[in-house]
């Protein structure tokens, strides 16, 4: 019964522990005077996992020493082979977001834009995270 | 078979992996008329680094300089992308633009 609770309570923090993180924003020019203005919002996102990280967590609770030691060296290898600069955890589709620009173009009918707000941010649960890009604006009617 | 099975698991893991560092989207001058009939072009220089050696970025200057070439008249709005590919012990930064032509 303890563990039951145990298990419980790690997974419930575990997933109440997911916070969002913002990693850039840019404002663009806003034109209040050429009429009313409606909102919109773009949003796309693609599920990010940090292998070496999960690895790593997986080293810290191996019940045996030499499974921890393998899960160590595995991490190891998860993170030389995927050197470089990160910004959230990383994704298997480095093409997520081309399609901003295209649904930016299509979403007002009247062809008329202003305000674009541009955000990159994440959603992390442990190793695993939803990184997202988000474009709010406003069109002219 | 559990090791090959391991070792198969981190070969797939470590395939390919990227990191969108930013995306911005930016409109110029409300032009009902660019936003209809612009011709959007598209953009991408990369470098390859090798173990974090980087010593320069004239890969943005040259997604620049080819913006303008294929845009003479300006752009009407713009998408600009930032991100990385990872690799073993090296990665490759990238620059993506797409971006809405102003007609001639």
């Amino acid at each position: 019964m303890p563990i039951k609770l145990q298990s419980i309570l790690g997974l419930s923090f575990l997933l109440l522990g997911g916070c969002s993180q913002l990693h850039h924003v840019h404002i663009g020019d806003i034109d209040q005077s050429q009429g009313r203005l409606t909102p919109f919002t773009i949003e796309v996102n693609e599920l990010g996992f940090d292998a070496a990280k999960a690895a790593e967590i997986g080293a810290g609770v191996a019940k045996s020493a030499s499974t921890s030691e393998d899960l160590e060296f595995v991490a190891l290898i998860l993170a030389i082979s995927n050197f470089g600069p990160k910004t959230g955890n990383p994704v298997y589709n480095d093409a997520y977001a081309d399609q901003v620009l295209s649904e930016v173009i299509k979403v007002c009918p009247s062809k008329k834009i202003t305000g674009l707000t541009s955000v990159r941010e994440a959603t992390n649960v442990g190793p695993v995270s939803g990184e997202v890009v988000r474009i709010k604006g406003y069109c002219i009617n | 078979m559990k090791k090959l099975f391991s070792l198969l698991m981190v070969v797939m893991l470590s395939a390919c992996t990227s990191s969108i560092h930013m995306s911005q989207v930016d409109v110029g001058t409300n032009s009902q008329q660019e936003l209809a009939s612009g011709k959007v072009i598209n953009i991408e220089k990369s470098q390859k680094i090798f173990l974090g050696f980087v010593y320069d970025s004239n890969y943005v200057d040259q997604a620049y300089k080819q913006l303008l070439q294929q845009c003479p008249n300006g752009t009407s709005m713009i998408n600009v992308e930032y991100l990385t590919n990872h690799g073993f012990l090296s990665w490759t930064d990238k620059i993506r633009i797409k971006a809405l032509c102003k007609p001639a």
